[in-house]
């Protein structure tokens, strides 16, 4: 008996760290109730995610990344990681050139990676919430120059933001289009 | 002093010669000049590889390409090594931390975290200068050729105690922790050889500074600045870094370099405040950006304490005083801070403040509801920086102070 409680409990862990796609029609990650219209994406398993967050992928992390930054409540930084006092954290009267930069902040610090281009940053209203929309670029450690666009809001004193990163040449512009939508159209509770 | 002290302390010296400063025993090449190795050996190897490395930084989207920067870095080295001028290469890398290295075939890059930490052209002289030793001495290739002789030895240590256990002559336990004690002492004795290369490169280099006419002082300057930083940082020194440390320990090297400093002080023949411009005008355009990669690392400590000595130093006022400002306000959470204001208050006092001084006191008085104020500072942001990239959300900013009663 206790053999067959091992084994169902190893098949359910090796369940929790695999790829999985992502079905078309709405999904619910993290706050975000998002839609997608094709299945292109495949949710990475929290260990192999950047900080551990809930994120979605098309070709591999490395290729590209849809992060979720949901409910980050005041005073919390966006990634879990072990050691927190290295990144800065939300504070919930922060304007959206601060949450810009603590976005950066965030990338530069998780990524090992250097920000090469501030880029823009303009309003976005996301589920009727008036938000942000943030575009940057950065070198990460293996040279590449990958480029980030972000759409976020504050809601009732907690952060949400989505984060699509890919490397410049070629893999941002293959799926950006996807991504934006997703995340333009976004929902919150 | 009195006549008596002066009388007897000129005894003393009369009597104890020995006292005096010990004559500077001056380190030489053992490089040769216009040198290329054979293929094939192990120097030829580490040349090789260090070609590889090479066209990869100048290939870097992390390189600066700005040929006037990397120029005024290469005048300096040949001012250190004429003879070796022409085999010297400089590349500038976007990384802000603190660091400089030399390949065997003369290809040095400098981190940007670097430039912002050098106070003038003498400092920058003392650490390009200690790079410029390992080149000289070809420490590469003594360090490459002692890891082959250890790494033989400790693979043949390993073995002969494998070899042991299987025969039953020592119990397995003890055989690993000897092995485990044996590998760490011929780590440790790799590294230790990496320290005397350091210790000899600390020494060429400041011999090399003092030749070409810098104040050789300067070399313990640039290693104080970055112990106070350390401290500054409150973040630990993690207690087994010392044994695999590569650098000599900072009490120690500040000691010998002050000594160095005074064996060969009173020959500084270039003139501190052209160096000072010079270095200014080579380094100052990139400074913002150097200035935003530390911002990003969200080390308060560390960057307070660098900004505040830049402002001691009188470099670049009105972006330093608003880098100060915001490091403030990051230590204090993003919260309206005074402190944080009254750092890009005078950072517009000076011609060099960047627009973003006026954004960052903009958005301080929004959320202080003093939106006149606000109003006044965005418009003058986007007057000053009619391109900004995020000149649309300043425009919604705007708007916010409008529509409010």
């Amino acid at each position: 008996m206790s053999r067959v409680v091992f084994i169902l409990a190893l098949l359910l862990l090796t369940g929790c760290e695999q790829y999985q796609q992502v079905k078309s029609g709405r999904n619910e990650v993290g706050s975000f109730s998002v839609t997608t219209e094709a299945p292109i994406w495949n949710s990475v398993p929290s260990g192999h995610s950047p900080g551990s967050l809930p994120t979605w992928t098309v070709d591999g992390v490395t290729l590209n990344s849809l992060s979720f930054v949901s409910g980050i409540k005041d005073g919390s930084p966006l990634v879990t990681v072990h050691d927190k006092s290295k990144y800065p954290v939300f504070h919930s009267d922060m304007l959206p050139n601060e949450i810009a930069e603590l976005v950066q902040s965030t990338v530069a610090r998780l990524f090992t990676a250097t920000i090469s281009r501030t880029g823009e940053l303009k309003p976005l209203t996301i589920s009727g919430q008036p938000g942000f929309e943030l575009e940057f670029e950065f070198v990460t450690d293996d040279e590449v120059i990958r480029r980030a666009f972000v759409g976020g809001t504050v809601k009732n004193g907690e952060l949400q933001v989505v984060v699509f990163q890919a490397p410049r040449m070629h893999y941002f512009e293959k799926d950006f289009g996807h991504a934006r939508d997703l995340i333009v159209s976004a929902k919150l509770p | 002093m009195s006549t008596w002290r002066r009388a007897a302390l000129a005894m003393l010296i009369g009597l104890c010669p020995a006292t005096a400063a010990p004559a500077f025993d001056a380190l030489s090449p053992s490089l040769p000049t216009n040198y290329s190795p054979p293929d094939g050996d192990t120097e030829g190897g580490l040349w090789m590889a260090s070609r590889q490395a090479e066209e990869e930084i100048a290939h870097s989207p992390r390189r600066i390409a700005d040929a006037a920067l990397e120029t005024y870095l290469r005048d300096i080295l040949c001012r250190l090594a004429p003879e070796y001028c022409s085999q010297i290469r400089v590349y500038v890398v976007r990384t802000p931390y603190f660091n400089a290295s030399m390949m065997p075939n003369g290809a040095m890059q400098v981190w940007s975290g670097l430039l912002i930490r050098m106070r003038d052209e003498a400092q920058l002289a003392a650490v390009l200068g200690h790079e410029i030793g390992h080149f000289l001495r070809r420490h590469s290739l003594e360090r490459a050729r002692d890891l082959e002789t250890k790494t033989s030895l400790l693979t043949l240590f390993t073995l002969g105690l494998g070899g042991a256990v299987a025969a039953g002559g020592v119990a397995p336990a003890v055989a690993q922790g000897a092995s485990g004690g044996a590998q760490l002492a011929a780590l440790g004795s790799l590294f230790a050889f990496s320290r005397d290369h350091e210790a000899q490169a600390d020494k060429y280099g400041v011999q090399l500074m003092a030749k070409a006419g810098y104040d050789p002082a300067q070399a313990a300057a640039v290693w104080r600045n970055l112990v106070d930083e350390q401290n500054a940082s409150g973040e630990k020194q993690d207690g087994s870094s010392y044994f695999f440390a590569t650098h000599p320990d900072p009490a120690s090297r500040l000691e010998t370099l002050g000594g160095y400093a005074r064996e060969l002080g009173g020959q500084q023949t270039i003139d501190a405040g052209q160096a000072h411009a010079r270095y200014f005008a080579a380094v100052g355009a990139h400074l913002p950006g150097f200035f935003a990669d530390e911002l990003h690392l969200s080390q308060p400590g560390r960057s307070e304490h660098l900004f505040k000595q830049l402002l001691d130093a009188k470099f670049a006022p009105g972006v330093v005083n608003y880098c100060l400002g915001e490091v403030s306000r990051k230590r204090d959470g993003g919260k309206l801070s005074d402190a944080a204001l009254a750092y890009y208050q005078a950072a517009l006092g000076y011609p060099d403040a960047p627009p973003e001084a006026h954004r960052a006191i903009g958005l301080w008085k929004l959320k202080a509801k003093q939106l006149d104020e606000a109003r006044q500072h965005f418009t003058a942001y986007l007057e000053q920086a009619p391109q900004a990239g995020d000149r649309d959300m300043i425009d919604y900013y705007l708007g916010l102070t409008e529509k409010a009663p």
